[in-house]
């Protein structure tokens, strides 16, 4: 219910004409329901007073002639409600976005959480917006079977039981949708892991890339079977729950159909006048029309309810370091200092410990070691994603939690494992923002020049305006793996980072091309720090520090002739890796 | 792709297609929706009737027991035929639809094996496709369910049209009338929705990539730490104003259809209706049969206008259907699965081919001829987008070459089925897949039958060197890899995934073993034990392995440098080293990088 009120609430203070809205078709249709009840008890009553064809018509006219200009009214004010809907969603939803990039990053990495979260925030604007609507309608239908309720009583004048009758009804409808409500949220809790598997079947056989093994392995006959039977289980649940509910249902129903033969019979037996019949069988086909259509609107809200619940959540979520306004803008780069840093997921052993470096300004560092001994989640606390758990980071100097975030991420900056391109055109991409300048233009070319896309992107047709997507645009491209990487690169030195952190950045590049993005990094020269991130040994032997990182601890540090000096892990990883180039006997 | 069937026996035709499917799919929905037809007609006609007697009865003051007895048969009609309307709505429409969306899946799942690969490759028939494989699960029902209405409300219309016209033909006449013009003007307001929605469709679908693009975990950071997400922000503003201005423009479009259409629906329809019959009235027609009249009439025109309306959204339905007939109608050139049976690869003869993809000028593969004996190890190296991943495509017949012939045991590869062409191979993909299914299932790629599977799977993490983490897990091979179903399923790191998909090959008894680019994300020891297994430990196969590290490849039996389509050097490391050519150069340029040398800007 509580988020009910929110959902409502947050309509409302964005857009107040809503409300007017609202209240405005409300009373047209009160008004369009009620008018016809009257007619026909009036024209019975013209004939029996004897009137004439004219008076008759003339009345008729002009009712219907104001319900004609109440429905086109309405239908204006429906596009109103849609223009609001639409902006609602939409703004609402960039708000939210905002708010996503200003949590914490922890957030996006909990599985446990996203699993019950994604789905409820990527329908949660939509959401917010169907229970306020809904709720809404809710209201309306209720005003407006109270009205109707009223006339009728108006109508029924002494016939008491009939009035008692037809609450009587109404009350019992309702309490049965009640429990039909309950029935098909538990239903659909139920059936909802299964049809999260059909989802997934469907994307697992419209992967392009998944294609190569269903065509050469059985993978697919395996997914086939578990959907199958995974539908089948959904099938179970629904048979089990859906024959309850129908049962409810028809009971429902009967007490509603009784309405009209109770009247009769009622009516009969008081032997009414036929004008007030005539209008109260006309109130009773009304009366129930709206009440099987209050309990549809009850079940819908119903059905979106929990859903609301998660995106309020999380727009009432505040960062531990995001979204904070730090004290203090930062200055050029010229020192950074690790200190006895220990990290850990939450609950987790630790990623890192107790790790100590110290990187100058101009420096080349080279951060190595196997899969899994931290190297990444290091890269995650330099930039910040995460805060230590013990021990500090320091830049020039200062520690990193007193430092204005923005101004820190603008000065140091990374280039990921992961490269992902964005449906925007490549000049965007690169720059991630929209080009507006000369200079703008100047730092994209340098980029593309830096990482070897420059002949490429100019054979495009559109060049630097190509859209990286073929969802949306035809003339759009899609990146293989290694332009992807070259992409990065550009983008990651258009930033105009101070202190430059690269991961992995040449994993899907030929070896010529490799060599020639690391001789671009060399020839940065003194103002950038660079720190190459690796599990290849081919960054290291120019690095001024070399760092080898074995299970979240430094275990060697220096260059890499002291290191090649220690017989230590170094040593066997770079013999192992350059043996079949320079032979088991380095030096 | 923007071919509207526009004729309508089109429309009609498209969707009787999909109809087939229903009756296939389900047919005690279809018996069942017949019941459900007759019990609304009866319920329909028993109301308008009952109405009319009962007031009959209590104007004629009869003994009030034949209205008791009237109003018995009444209800006993009406509970049965809503007891049958409800079983049919509440309880098996939804259960067949979830039949339908079951065997549609596994319809089309079958189908996508038989979808040449260069189709995919064509952005438009990946756009047809995925939009099919969601869209086709239901929309046959849906089509079915529009069917039954517009029989329902015509059934329904015809009997209260009879009802009517007994009473008066000129009513019918009137509803006629209003019917007809409204269903022009309604038809004007669709077709004006239909066009927004095609125009705005592009800009709705970048709002749900903004918003797919903010929601998953593998944007976050970037998003945090650069100025993309604002840049997106912006993109999506522009989309909301684009499609505020086409909505607001159709708007002001819709005014004069919909008033026309409640003109002819309120006025024409409701107060002439009212007053002719109060003219009826003046003119003896009974209270009751004015005021049964009246009902049937509102009731008619209802049902009329529903019926009318069919055609609107079996257009709609139509261009969502175009989609799946074409995928159903679909006509491999390559996966047929016809043609002889290859028992056992022998050997493989590559002569002189040539191929292109679709849509581009620059041939991919051009001239290329090559050898694999039984227990062959080859190697092709060269830069990116050299040529190398399309070999092996057209190894395992995923594209038949323009010129040029593929053999397998001195067989053109095109007269053999393509299921056993690629039982022959073992692949690693470079972009791999894996599956949220068991880590078992992952491995074997197919259902996990008896301890002997068991064994298999297991030997095959050992050599790759992760049976130890797996066996950690509460389930050991059985666990689920990734956590979208099981909260605790497994997650693997970058590297720990491509040795589990290394394993697949070790699993599998093919002959042929293709790696591409296997150890791309491996720490140098995981690469050096796989080098090294593949290499050393695999004797009885055939293997051919692509990579940018030429490490890997220094033991191959043979090495090939393809560039730009064509093998450009051929041999031995040793011999090739002699040479001198490029692959000394490629091989030099590695070695370089562990060498020291003076700093490039010093």
């Amino acid at each position: 219910m509580k988020y009910c009120f929110k959902s409502i609430g947050l309509l409302i203070k964005k857009y107040p004409g809503y409300l007017f809205v609202q209240i405005f078709s409300t009373l047209i249709a009160i008004a369009r329901s009620i008018l016809p009840i009257y007619v026909v008890r009036d024209i019975i009553n013209y004939y029996n007073d004897g009137k004439g064809i004219k008076e008759i018509a003339g009345y008729v006219l002009i009712v219907f002639g104001i319900i004609a200009v109440l429905a086109f009214i309405d239908y204006i004010l429906g596009f109103f409600t849609m223009n609001i809907q639409r902006l609602f969603v939409g703004k609402t939803s960039e708000e939210f976005y905002k708010k996503l990039a200003e949590i914490d990053y922890d957030f996006h990495e909990n599985p446990a959480f996203l699993n019950d979260y994604t789905r409820a925030l990527e329908q949660g604007v939509d959401n917010i917006y169907q229970v306020a609507n809904n709720s809404f309608q809710t209201i309306r239908i209720l005003v407006q079977s109270f009205s109707l309720l009223s006339v009728f009583s108006i109508l029924a004048k002494d016939n008491f039981m009939i009035i008692i009758f037809a609450f009587v009804i109404a009350l019992i409808y309702l309490l049965i949708y009640i429990r039909i409500g309950f029935l098909s949220k538990k239903q659909h809790k139920l059936q909802r892991p299964f049809q999260r598997v059909s989802w997934y079947s469907n994307r697992a056989f419209s992967i392009r890339d998944g294609m190569a093994d269903i065509k050469t392995s059985d993978i697919d006959k395996l997914l086939i079977e578990n959907n199958e039977k995974s539908l089948d289980s959904a099938i179970k649940v629904y048979d089990k729950y859906a024959s309850r509910i129908t049962a409810w249902t028809y009971v429902g129903q009967i007490f509603l159909i009784l309405l009209y033969p109770a009247i009769i019979g009622l009516l009969a037996y008081k032997n009414t006048e036929l004008a007030v019949f005539a209008s109260l069988t006309v109130a009773a086909t009304n009366i129930s029309t709206l009440i099987s259509q209050l309990a549809t609107s009850i079940g819908e809200v119903e059905s979106v309810l929990p859903d609301t619940k998660v995106p309020f959540d999380v727009l009432a979520m505040h960062g531990v370091i995001e979204g904070i306004k730090g004290k203090e803008k930062v200055d050029s780069f010229t020192s950074l200092d690790i200190e006895n840093m220990s990290f850990s997921y939450l609950g987790d052993k630790n990623q890192l410990e107790d790790i100590s470096l110290h990187i100058k300004k101009g420096e080349h560092i080279a951060i190595v070691g196997a899969n899994g001994a931290g190297k990444t989640t290091l890269v995650k606390l330099l930039l910040r994603l995460y805060d230590p758990k013990t021990g500090i980071v320091k830049y020039n100097g200062k520690d990193y939690k007193d430092l204005d975030l923005k101004s820190l991420r603008s000065k140091v900056g990374a280039v990921f494992q992961n490269v992902e391109t964005y449906a925007v055109s490549i000049a965007e991409n690169i720059l991630l923002r929209k080009p507006e300048t000369e200079e703008d233009y100047k730092i994209i070319d340098e980029a593309l020049k830096f990482s070897g896309l420059v002949e490429y992107v100019n054979s495009l047709e559109d060049g630097l305006n190509t859209e990286l997507s073929r969802e949306f645009f035809h003339q759009g491209l899609v990146f293989s793996g290694g332009l992807n990487q070259r992409l990065a690169i550009a983008r990651g030195y258009a930033q105009n980072y101070e202190l430059f952190i690269l991961d992995e950045p040449s994993s899907a590049l030929d070896p010529i091309a490799e060599t020639e993005v690391y001789k671009n990094m060399l020839a940065m020269g003194k103002d950038k720090t660079i720190i190459f991130i690796s599990h290849r040994l081919t960054t290291t032997v120019n690095a001024d520090k070399i760092y080898l990182f074995d299970d979240g601890k430094i275990i060697e540090e220096g260059t890499h002739d002291e290191l090649m000096a220690k017989d230590g892990l170094y040593r066997k990883m770079f013999v192992s890796q350059s043996k079949k180039y320079i032979g088991d006997d380095y030096e | 792709m923007n071919e509207r069937p526009r004729v309508k026996t089109s429309v009609i035709k498209m969707n009787l297609y999909v109809l087939r499917y229903v009756f296939k799919f389900c047919p005690v929905y279809v018996v069942a929706s017949i019941f459900s037809i007759v019990a609304s007609v009866v319920i329909a006609l028993a109301e308008v009737n009952f109405i009319s007697n009962a007031i009959d009865l209590v104007m004629k003051g009869e003994d009030i027991n034949i209205l008791f007895k009237n109003l018995i048969i009444y209800v006993i009609v009406i509970l049965v035929g809503y007891l049958v309307k409800t079983i049919y709505d509440r309880f098996i429409s939804n259960r067949y639809r979830m039949v339908y969306r079951k065997k549609m899946q596994t319809f089309l799942f079958n189908k996508v094996k038989h979808i040449d690969m260069a189709s995919y490759d064509n952005p438009e028939f990946y756009d047809k496709f995925s939009r099919a494989l969601g869209d086709s699960t239901w929309r046959g029902m849906q089509v079915f369910t529009t069917f039954v209405n517009f029989v329902e409300s015509i059934s329904i219309s015809i009997a209260l049209g009879a009802y009517v016209l007994v009473k008066d033909a000129w009513l019918l006449g009137i509803i006629l009338l209003s019917a007809i013009i409204s269903l022009v003007a309604i038809n004007v307001i669709n077709k004006t929705w239909y066009k927004v929605y095609r125009k705005s469709e592009r800009s709705r679908r970048y709002q749900y990539y903004v918003r797919r693009t903010f929601y998953q975990q593998k944007f976050a950071a970037e998003i945090k730490t650069t100025s993309i997400g604002d840049l997106l922000i912006d993109r999506h503003t522009d989309a909301i104003n684009d499609i505020d201005h086409i909505y607001r423009s159709a708007e002001k479009k819709l005014l004069l259809p919909a008033g026309i259409n409640i003109f002819s629906n309120v006025i024409l329809q409701n107060a002439l209706s009212y007053i002719y019959l109060g003219y009826r009235l003046l003119n003896g027609m009974s209270p009751s049969i004015f005021t049964a009249t009246i009902n049937a009439t509102l009731k008619l025109y209802n049902n009329f206008m529903r019926a009318i309306s069919i055609y609107t959204n079996l257009r709609e339905h139509s261009y969502y259907i175009s989609d799946f007939m074409w995928i159903t109608e679909y006509k491999p050139n390559i996966e047929k699965g016809e043609g002889e049976v290859l028992e056992e690869f022998d050997n493989l003869e590559i002569q002189d081919i040539t191929f292109k993809y679709p849509n581009t000028n620059v041939n991919s593969i051009d001239h290329l001829s090559m050898k694999l004996n039984k227990y062959d190890k080859i190697a092709i190296v060269g830069d990116n987008g050299g040529g190398k991943t399309t070999l092996t495509k057209l190894l395992l017949r995923f594209y038949n070459p323009e010129t040029g012939k593929i053999l397998i045991n001195g067989k053109d590869i095109r007269t053999y089925n393509e299921a056993s062409i690629r039982a022959q191979y073992s692949i690693v993909y470079q972009d791999f897949q894996i599956y949220a299914l068991s880590i078992a299932e992952n491995v074997l790629m197919r259902k996990v039958n008896g301890k002997e599977d068991e064994e298999i799977v297991k030997k095959a993490l050992e050599s790759v060197g992760l049976l130890d983490k797996v066996m950690s897990f509460k389930n050991g091979i059985y666990t689920q890899v990734t956590r979208e179903f099981d909260r605790e399923g497994a997650t693997f790191s970058g590297g720990e995934t491509q040795r589990l998909v290394i394993a697949r090959v070790f699993a599998s008894n093919a002959n042929v073993y293709i790696l591409d680019e296997p150890t791309s994300a491996l720490d140098p020891f995981s690469e050096e034990r796989i080098n090294k297994l593949i290499m050393q430990n695999v004797t009885n196969k055939a293997m051919i392995i692509i990579a940018h590290r030429l490490s890997t490849v220094v033991d191959a039996d043979k090495i090939y440098l393809i560039r730009k389509g064509q093998i450009t050097e051929e041999g031995t490391h040793q011999e090739l080293m002699a040479k001198k050519g490029r692959y000394y150069e490629m091989f030099t340029t590695q070695t370089e990088l562990y060498l020291k040398k003076e700093k490039a800007d010093e």
